[in-house]
């Protein structure tokens, strides 16, 4: 194998492939990223086996002799990023893989490309086109309410609903849980059946990945959700995770549909109330109480050091109501929201409460009962 | 007195019943008296005391079989006093029925002498201290021989030869010599504590066991009996609380011990065995013990005579509380907060090799401790504040009281103070400035403290701390519930379902809630703030077995439960307006629940609070002795369910071995548990922390 690329590219993409490589195994090929020099295009690919990402390079690349070369990603993209120069020639030979620049050259010890796992193809037949913006953003407002805690656990995860018109995220640690839907547009090339309803669970490092990738492309983006894989593909790049197994919460019957109260609320300034009366609540509880009156809502929260009572002004019309919340849970929703105001709407105090923002967005949380 | 006693003996023989003859009576009082010879030396060492001795030598030959022999420098007894001495209830000590209730010396009950001259060969050589010459009077088996003189040196020496020697009983019933002795010498131990100030010298067959010099504090007698190394790690308290004077020396928590020798209670001067003192002392140590070790505590009671009764026991080892409320409220507190003020950590030093457990303290126990510092950073943090002062001209004023030790600051703390110093302060929203501190192999945490360097076992250290929260939320009301999205099936057995839904005001409390589902499951609704959601099955199964074992706490409790527990109620979510009624209740059942676990405390209370304050206890007269007693032991019962739940949602609530936690947690972690009382014992008795000061580092890196 034989070819010449671009530094700069070659190193942004072994950065971002390297991403995905555990940096720390037992086994040194999974430390490793696997480069496919072909016909004039360049294929970069790692995995840590739960998430892989596959990049091609076809601008600037000339391949000399084709072939195929395993290498381990964090030393490749170190040595790529310091060197200087705008191309490089790589070769191939006897176990090794050779850097050549203007004054330099590396060795860098090679593994057996035979032994390197397997990276799905994309289920073309499966895909769905979304807008990169749009997959930024289903990532943004539903991964930080996913579970955090033993690892398999499928909430961790964040399921992922789609159908012929639309993609739904959904993520909960039981607690608290968040979803945004988006527009979604079969692909009218590809036949499937018309309008099945598919879900899948993945972790949240593979949603990550998502997010970077759309982070560096505009327009469309392909998603498909096949039995065992995510996949989601721009024009260069292609994230695969792996599904999870589990069973996850119905959604529609967390998500209360009637509220006996309603509440306009400004974000900026709830959010800042917020964190201000939460330095009082005690670690023990980790709550805030709001108390809802006509046109004012009052945040209280008390500890060891002392208390802490903030109001502001609300739009709210109706009986009076003292509902406990962990704050964190409350900020967590407020830092992702678009829009000048949340629509907050409850029961009682022992029943789920729901933030939305009028784009789509959906949180509901559960109260903390504090005595 | 003799000649009368045995004329009795001449009564007329036509009556069946007959007055039993001295000497026989004797004997029979002997079998409660002498059980063995331990019971003569209790005997005559405290008719020693009784006499003011400053000395007193003990000597044992094999046993205390063939001789036992007190001797000591008391006031001594002339040879009227020698002559009565024998003889059934004849004593000095006791005038009238009334002194009866207040007992001040250690014998009262004037059998022993009677007791021990009529089944072994005894001699006493007695001198009054202002008299020139002693008198001797032997006693064979009740053969008297009379009083005659003899020179001795002033006090008494008390000779008890051949025990048993004619009942033949109960010298079967004698164990091995060194069982004999052992009793023996842990008898003198406990006397030699009670009194400090008294010399003892106790010999076997002409060896030295024990030796102990007049005038000694309770401390160096500790060390004298003990050794210097717990004697110093003990932790001192002393305080008058209501008439009742409370002395202890508790052994710091890492120091347990297989059984309860060490274990030592003293009222009045008088080793006793208690049972509420013994289940008082464990529960304040309960959650620094486990595995069935128990603690190591000295603790000295004086109270007023007329609160006690000795007079349950010929032997004396046991007391009965005229107000038994009074110590479950007055000795738990100060052992208590004397615990808390010690903290124990361990220290590497090079003295020993090894730990020397709680080392850092200092002779008199609790003052000078240099660990544990608070970490450096809360040191740098109180810099901020002391500079932040300054630069304002003023002292800044809701300040902890922590605040003193900023004068200790050197330079390179003094930098993060000032003008410049607030990004310090800002990168953590006003938390504390950043202080070295790493996490290794995912599992302790090294961090660096003012004169050297700490490691901290992660997962105790959370440990105690999720503990202490939870215990004091179990106590104080209830553990913070965190409603659940969606309800979580969890299965068990029938009968475990059926008492889960019989304890739901119990549950509320632990911080679930559980509604039946099936037979065979229950639907988890609501769970602890603190604990993982993935465990919060496992430790509602944990509470299932603690609330089998425990039963219902006090009766009281269970009744109350179950009134409060209506189903309608416990599914409130759903349908109650939105006036927070659930919620209400929810605290309703925890609010009567409380009353009724806390029940026996409060009476014991009232019951000490009628008695107290006029310091004039009626005696018998207090309705119910026993039911007090046992409301003690209730509130004790609830109390030792509560921290064993604490105890199961701690461990689970911790940060585990092998968890990665970023910088910011670890420091939070050290800051906080250096604010907690005994931060430095896991709940189960660990050490957290082992502290290498510079001086150990540099011995070991050989710079000195
Ligand atoms: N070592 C002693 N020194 C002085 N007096 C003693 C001594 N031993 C006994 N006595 C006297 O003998 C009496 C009887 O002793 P004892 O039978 O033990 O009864 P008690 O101690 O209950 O009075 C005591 O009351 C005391 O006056
Ligand atoms: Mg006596």
């Amino acid at each position: 194998m034989r070819f010449q690329a671009q530094r700069a590219r070659l190193a942004e993409v072994a950065a971002l492939v390297g991403q995905a490589v555990s940096g720390k195994s037992t086994k040194k090929i999974f430390e490793c990223l696997r480069i496919v020099a072909k016909d004039q295009e360049l294929e970069i690919s790692g995995t840590d086996l739960e998430v892989a990402i596959r990049y091609r390079i076809q601008d600037n690349i000339e391949v000399s002799e084709p072939g195929e070369v395993v290498v381990p990603a964090h030393l490749l993209a170190n040595v790529l990023r310091e060197i200087g120069d705008e191309t490089v020639t790589m070769e191939h030979a006897r176990q090794k893989l050779t850097l050549k620049t203007d004054g330099g050259l590396f060795e860098l010890e090679c593994e057996d490309p035979s032994q390197y796992p397997d990276i799905p193809e994309f289920p073309v037949a499966a895909a769905l086109k979304v807008g990169s913006n749009d997959v930024r953003a289903l990532v943004r407002k539903t991964v930080f309410a996913a579970g955090r805690e033993a690892a398999r656990f499928v909430l961790n995860g964040v399921r992922i609903l789609a159908s012929s018109d639309s993609v739904r995220f959904v993520a909960t640690d039981g607690r608290r849980l968040a979803t945004l839907s988006r527009p979604a547009m079969r692909d009218a090339s590809v036949d499937g059946p018309p309008d099945a309803e598919v879900t899948a669970i993945v972790g949240v490092k593979g949603l990550q990945h998502f997010d970077r990738v759309a982070a560096e492309t505009e327009g469309e983006m392909d998603l498909a959700l096949a039995d065992r894989f995510v996949s989601l593909r721009s024009a260069h790049a292609e994230v695969v995770v792996r599904v999870m197994e589990g069973t996850f919460p119905e959604v529609d019957q967390i998500i209360p549909d009637q509220c006996k109260g309603e509440a306009q609320i400004p974000v900026g300034v709830l959010a800042s109330r917020l964190r201000q009366v939460r330095q009082f609540a005690s670690v023990e509880s980790q709550a805030i109480v709001m108390q809802f009156s006509s046109g004012e809502l009052s945040l209280s929260a008390a500890g060891g050091d002392g208390r802490a009572e903030v109001r502001l002004g609300v739009d709210y019309e109706g009986d009076d109501l003292k509902i406990g919340f962990n704050p964190a849970f409350l900020l967590d929703s407020l830092k992702v929201v678009d829009s000048e105001s949340i629509q907050f709407g409850f029961n009682n105090a022992n029943a789920a409460a729901r933030i939305s923002d009028g784009s789509g967005f959906l949180y509901v949380i559960m109260p903390v009962l504090v005595d | 007195m003799i000649e009368k006693n045995q004329s009795s003996a001449d009564a007329p023989h036509a009556a069946r019943i007959r007055k039993l003859d001295p000497h026989v009576a004797n004997k029979i009082a002997a079998g409660e008296v002498v059980e063995r010879p331990a019971s003569v030396v209790k005997e005559l060492v405290e008719n020693a005391l009784d006499a003011h001795a400053r000395r007193i030598e003990i000597e044992v030959e094999e046993g205390g079989r063939r001789l036992i022999r007190v001797v000591d420098d008391g006031w001594g007894m002339g040879p009227e006093d020698l002559a009565l001495a024998f003889a059934p209830h004849a004593t000095s000590k006791l005038g009238d029925v009334e002194d009866l209730e207040s007992i001040a010396t250690l014998g009262f009950r004037g059998e022993a002498l009677a007791s021990i001259g009529s089944i072994a060969q005894t001699k006493i050589t007695s001198r009054l201290a202002d008299r020139d010459a002693g008198h001797v009077i032997e006693n064979r088996g009740g053969q008297m021989v009379a009083p005659r003189a003899a020179a001795t040196a002033p006090g008494t020496s008390m000779e008890v030869r051949h025990l048993f020697f004619n009942t033949p009983a109960r010298a079967k019933f004698m164990r091995t010599e060194r069982t004999e002795l052992g009793h023996i010498e842990s008898l003198v131990r406990k006397f030699a504590l009670a009194f400090p100030e008294v010399g003892f010298v106790l010999s076997h067959n002409g060896r030295d066991l024990l030796r102990a010099g007049v005038g000694e504090t309770r401390r160096e007698r500790l060390a004298a009996l003990y050794g210097t190394e717990l004697a110093q790690s003990l932790v001192h308290t002393q305080q008058a609380v209501d008439g009742c004077a409370i002395e202890a020396y508790l052994a710091p928590p890492s120091v347990t011990r297989p059984h309860t020798r060490d274990m030592l209670f003293f009222v009045n001067g008088r080793a006793v065995q208690d049972r509420i003192l013994h289940r008082l002392v464990k529960d304040v140590y309960r959650d620094t013990l486990h595995g069935g070790r128990h603690p190591v505590v000295f603790l000295f009671l004086d109270v007023d005579p007329a609160r006690i009764d000795v007079n349950v026991h010929p032997t004396k080892s046991e007391v009965r509380w005229r107000v038994p409320g009074m110590l479950h409220k007055v000795v738990g507190p100060v052992l208590r907060s004397a615990l808390r003020r010690a903290n124990f950590a361990q220290e590497v030093s090079t003295e020993i090799d090894g730990f020397v457990r709680g080392a850092s303290l200092s002779r008199d126990g609790v003052a000078a401790t240099r660990w544990p510092e608070r970490p450096l950073l809360e040191r740098r943090l109180d810099g901020v504040r002391q500079a932040t002062g300054d630069f304002t001209g003023k002292l800044p004023g809701n300040l902890p009281g922590r605040l003193t030790a900023g004068s200790h600051l050197g330079e390179s703390d003094a930098r993060h103070g000032g003008p410049g110093g607030e990004s310090a302060g800002a990168d953590c929203g006003g938390g504390p400035t950043p202080f070295s501190v790493f996490q290794i192999h995912d599992s302790y945490l090294v961090c660096e403290v003012e004169d050297g360097m700490a490691i901290v076992d992660q997962h105790a250290l959370h440990e105690r701390v999720q503990y202490d929260r939870l215990l004091k939320r179990l106590t104080a009301g209830s553990v913070e519930t965190q409603r659940l999205l969606v309800p979580e099936q969890v299965e068990m057995d029938e009968a475990a379902v059926a008492l889960l839904n019989e304890r739901q005001a119990l549950l509320a409390r632990c911080g679930f809630e559980a509604s039946p589902f099936g037979p065979r499951s229950v639907a988890l609704e609501a769970v602890p703030v603190v604990l993982r959601r993935d465990q919060a099955a496992e430790v509602l199964r944990d509470l299932v077995e603690l609330f089998r074992t425990h039963g219902a706490p006090p009766e009281a409790a269970a009744d109350a439960t179950q009134r409060q527990t209506d189903p309608s109620k416990i599914r409130a979510s759903e349908t109650s307006a939105p006036d927070d009624s659930a919620s209400n209740d929810r605290a309703l059942e925890g609010a009567v629940l409380e009353s009724a676990v806390l029940e026996g405390a409060v009476m014991g209370d009232a019951a000490l609070g009628d008695a107290v304050p006029g310091d004039d206890v009626p005696g018998d007269d207090v309705p119910g002795d026993d039911v007090l007693g046992d409301a003690v032991l209730g509130d004790i019962g609830a109390r030792t369910l509560f921290h064993e739940v604490a105890d199961t949602m701690a461990c689970k609530a911790a940060i585990r071995f092998g968890d990665r936690i970023s910088r910011e947690e670890a420091r939070a972690l050290l800051v906080e548990s250096g604010a907690l009382d005994r931060a430095f014992v896991c709940p189960h008795g660990r050490p957290t922390v082992i502290r290498i000061g510079f001086a150990e580092l540099e011995k070991r890196f050989g710079r000195r």
